[in-house]
């Protein structure tokens, strides 16, 4: 019985301190190397069997960065900040990439930037024990007069909660449609390839996917503009998969 | 000709002037009435027609009078709306009545009050029937039609005319010149705008189309004509010989030679009954009151081409964009000093005249020094057609390294048309104070590095460096509620809520029906007697026992019945239950009585076959109930 306690311990440490795939191995020895192009190659590798995590994409946007391909590491920084919100090193890099791209963060209202304090999923789990609790709190209102009082400053937090929950959520509702513009295109006025162009966007360059449409989705940029841009030149940063 | 007609002739004709002259003005604000009669002889048996009309802006209701011998009777009403090329508008308000007579004679109907004026008064000669009426045929009066001759005639003479005033004979391509376009419309033709001034052709571009004209009078060759005039922007697209295409759709209302009997009628109601045949004796006289027609036509400039020169190709600047115009070149930097990483904003100004949308000036770019930014362009004009103006390119720009930088000039080229020649401006080279930043002297390693592993590993301590990879990891980066899971971990709390609510209701209510907590008392009444049944029998007390047993069997009966349990007795019973299934519970009801009464003691065996009988009887009314 011990034994297997022990194992189970050690196992969870395992999982929790380091993850010893080859690839990663394989990827971060190349890293160390110099050879940030294989690298890439192995952080991908890794990220198509394992799934995402902040350290993976953190590497995998250095790896690029070093390798002269500042809007994929861009890329991939974004998606890192999306499990560590509060890291400070991703934010460097990622300012870093911008500088090396040519392209500006985007600018943010004051209302916006406080609401991106905490991530999109973040609010939504808050929302969701906030929910929890409410229901719990109005049984309690039903059971009896002691009940009552204790139900009182439960409903009272939890409708705060959740009201908070959700207005930072939708504040934070566009930032589902971000992508990242992958290579220097033109945009333009309707979605086919002989439309005419209205525009440009840079690589690296943050933009908001708001409609598709045959291979073509339709995009506003930072500065306000938009247009139609080819499916492949911008890839969205909250990917279903690696 | 005798005299009297003559003199009242001229003074027709000065009055007329004067009235088409006060037509031709500016409408008046007050209206004008006037009344008609058409034919002002007719015999018992016919009628005529009384026309009253007001021209202006304001309609009033004819109060009619009396005539003794006339019936004048309403007949109908109608209004129209004439729009003058100064955008006057004129209303004409027009109501008919029929006249018959009742005998003949001559009658008079006097003057008729239309609102606060009066009209003149009115001649009628009715004459007996059959006897010959002077007609509209009359030889002295005899109408001139209108020929198709005499329309192409009229229109040729009041077509407007339209002139382009252009500052030089020729242009260059991508030039923009202002240009003044003028339609001259004839004094006293009334002319109606059908639509806005528009170009056609695509030699040129002409802007400011849109913009409401300005109206003014000039004469010209001794004719007075209303001018309408455009300030536009005439811009040429190629080069070769080409006409300017305008065109403005009018409509004009042209009066032709001749007279019809309205206007016939309106000169007998000015100047006399008898005067008609002197007034149409006169054939000046007769055009004047000629008929009108509305002819819509397009009013175009004269087609004369205009020059347009193609740019010269030598001495062209390598850097020019297609400016053509005259333009200066200025640069600033802001704030004038800075920081290492802190942005300053360059500012490149183009001012002058000319086609400023194709002004582009050569945007800074990154340096070992510098590291430069997209540039936006905003172009601001100064006057209304946008020919002058000036165009700002705003270019933010980071400095690298701490020290005094230098920002390079800047150049921008265009072609002057009025010299003819290429032009190139330059801007003087921007000195720069920097100050170290936070991180350092340089910001210059940071953004270094290229596609090369040895220029990457020289440049690997200016990033953060990797993390360790931890087995942590998501399959999705997609959020949450786009999950199954996160949906149903919402739902939950809800539904478990309105399930837990719904329940603690129900059990409330089911403890607050009376008929319910009447059940349940009694239920409790019934185990109560069955345990003192119990009791008794222990103490071999009969008539307690027979009085526990008919309680519970009066409770148990009470509840199914839903009656008062005092009221159940042996006489309810054989009423409800008649026959055999009643029969025990009498007989039960009867040795109870017995046992209270007259003090029957059936003994203890006895007694528990009376408890099992009663106990039966219980559970038989359970099945039953």
């Amino acid at each position: 019985m011990r034994a297997v306690l022990l194992a189970g311990l050690l196992a969870l440490a395992g999982h929790t301190v380091r993850a010893a795939e080859p690839a990663i191995v394989a990827a971060e020895g190349a890293a160390a190397a110099g050879d940030y192009r294989a690298a890439v190659q192995h952080y991908e590798q890794a990220l198509q069997s394992r799934g995402f995590s902040a350290p993976l994409l953190f590497n995998l946007g250095n790896a690029y960065l070093r390798l002269g391909q500042p809007a994929r590491a861009i890329l991939q920084y974004e998606r890192a900040l999306l499990l560590a919100p509060d890291s400070a090193v991703i934010e460097s890099n990622l300012a870093a990439a911008r500088q090396r791209a040519g392209v500006a963060a985007p600018a943010l209202s004051s209302w916006q930037a406080a609401a991106r304090h905490f991530s999109f999923d973040t609010y939504l789990w808050v929302g969701l024990v906030a929910l929890w609790v409410l229901c719990a709190a109005l049984v309690l209102v039903c059971l009896g007069r002691a009940a009552r009082r204790c139900a009182r400053p439960l409903i009272v937090a939890a409708a705060v909660m959740l009201c908070v929950s959700a207005d930072a959520a939708a504040l934070c509702w566009s930032d589902q449609y971000r992508a990242v513009v992958q290579e220097p295109t033109a945009t333009r006025l309707a979605p086919a390839a002989a439309a005419a162009a209205n525009g440009a966007v840079r690589a690296g360059e943050l933009v908001w996917i708001q409609d598709q449409y045959r291979g073509f989705d339709f995009v506003r940029a930072a500065d306000g503009h938009s247009g139609w841009l080819q499916a492949g030149s911008v890839t969205v940063i909250r990917a279903a998969h690696p | 000709m005798q005299v009297g007609p003559r003199l009242l002739r001229r003074s027709a004709l000065l009055a007329l002037g004067l009235y088409l002259a006060g037509a031709a003005l500016p409408a008046p604000a007050a209206s004008r009435f006037t009344a008609t009669i058409d034919p002002p002889d007719f015999n018992v048996n016919e009628s005529a027609e009384l026309t009253i009309t007001a021209t202006g802006d304001e309609d009033a209701v004819p109060l009619i009078p009396r005539v003794p011998g006339l019936v004048i009777n309403p007949e109908g009403q109608s209004s129209s709306i004439v729009q003058q090329p100064n955008g006057t508008v004129r209303a004409i308000f027009s109501r008919t009545y029929r006249v018959t007579a009742t005998h003949e004679g001559n009658f008079t109907i006097p003057p008729i009050q239309v609102g606060s004026a009066t009209t003149v008064a009115l001649s009628v000669h009715v004459s007996a029937p059959g006897s010959p009426t002077p007609g509209p045929a009359a030889p002295q009066a005899q109408e001139r039609r209108s020929t198709p001759a005499d329309l192409a005639a009229a229109v040729r003479a009041a077509m407007p005319v339209m002139k382009v005033l252009l500052p030089r004979p020729h242009l260059y391509v991508g030039e923009l010149v202002p240009i003044q376009i003028k339609a001259y419309f004839h004094e006293g033709v009334s002319t109606q705008l059908d639509g806005p001034l528009a170009a056609v052709g695509d030699a040129f571009t002409v802007s400011g189309l849109d913009k409401r004209p300005t109206q003014t009078q000039e004469e010209v060759d001794g004719h007075l004509y209303t001018v309408l005039t455009w300030n536009s922007v005439l811009g040429a697209l190629k080069s070769g010989e080409y006409p300017l295409g305008l065109e403005l759709p009018v409509t004009l209302n042209i009066q032709l030679p001749g007279t019809d009997a309205d206007m016939a009628a309106r000169l007998r109601a000015l100047f006399g009954t008898n005067a008609r045949g002197a007034f149409l004796d006169d054939s000046d006289f007769g055009n004047l009151f000629g008929r009108v027609v509305q002819k819509s036509v397009t009013v175009k400039p004269e087609a004369t081409p205009i020059d347009v020169l193609p740019l010269p190709s030598a001495g062209r600047p390598a850097d020019f964009t297609g400016a053509v115009g005259q333009f200066q070149l200025r640069s600033e930097l802001t704030p004038s000093s800075g920081t290492v990483g802190d942005p300053l904003t360059y500012k490149l100004t183009v001012t002058g005249k000319g086609n400023l949308a194709r002004v582009s000036a050569a945007a800074l770019q990154d340096s070992a020094q510098w590291r430069a930014y997209h540039a936006e362009a905003k172009v601001t004009a100064d006057d209304e057609t946008g020919l002058q103006g000036l165009k700002t390119f705003s270019q933010p720009v980071v400095p690298l390294e701490a020290g005094q930088l230098s920002l390079p000039g800047a150049s921008f080229s265009y072609f002057d048309p009025e010299a003819a020649r290429y032009v190139t401006r330059t801007t003087a080279p921007i000195r720069v104070a920097v100050a170290p930043g936070a991180g350092g002297a340089s910001l210059a390693a940071t953004l270094q590095g290229g596609g090369a592993a040895p220029a990457a590993a020289a440049t690997a301590d200016a990033l953060a460096a990797d993390e360790v990879v931890t087995a942590e990891h998501r399959a999705s980066l997609e959020p949450l509620y786009r999950r199954p899971w996160f949906a149903a971990a919402a739902l939950t709390p809800v539904l478990l809520m309105l399930a837990t609510v719904s329940l603690i209701r129900r059990h409330r209510l089911r403890s607050a029906d009376p008929a319910l907590m009447l059940h349940a008392a009694r239920l409790a009444a019934v185990r109560i007697n069955l345990e003192s049944m119990a009791a008794a029998l222990n103490r071999g007390d009969a008539p307690a026992f027979f009085s526990a047993a008919r309680h519970a069997l009066q409770e148990k009966l009470a509840d199914l019945w839903q009656v008062p349990a005092a009221s159940v007795d042996a006489r309810l019973i054989a009423a409800k239950l008649p026959g055999p299934p009643g029969a025990q519970l009498r007989a039960i009801f009867a040795m109870a009585e017995k046992a209270t009464y007259a003090g029957m003691d059936p003994g203890s065996s006895a007694l528990q076959e009376w408890q099992r009988r009663v106990q039966a009887q219980l559970d038989q009314l359970e099945g039953g109930a």
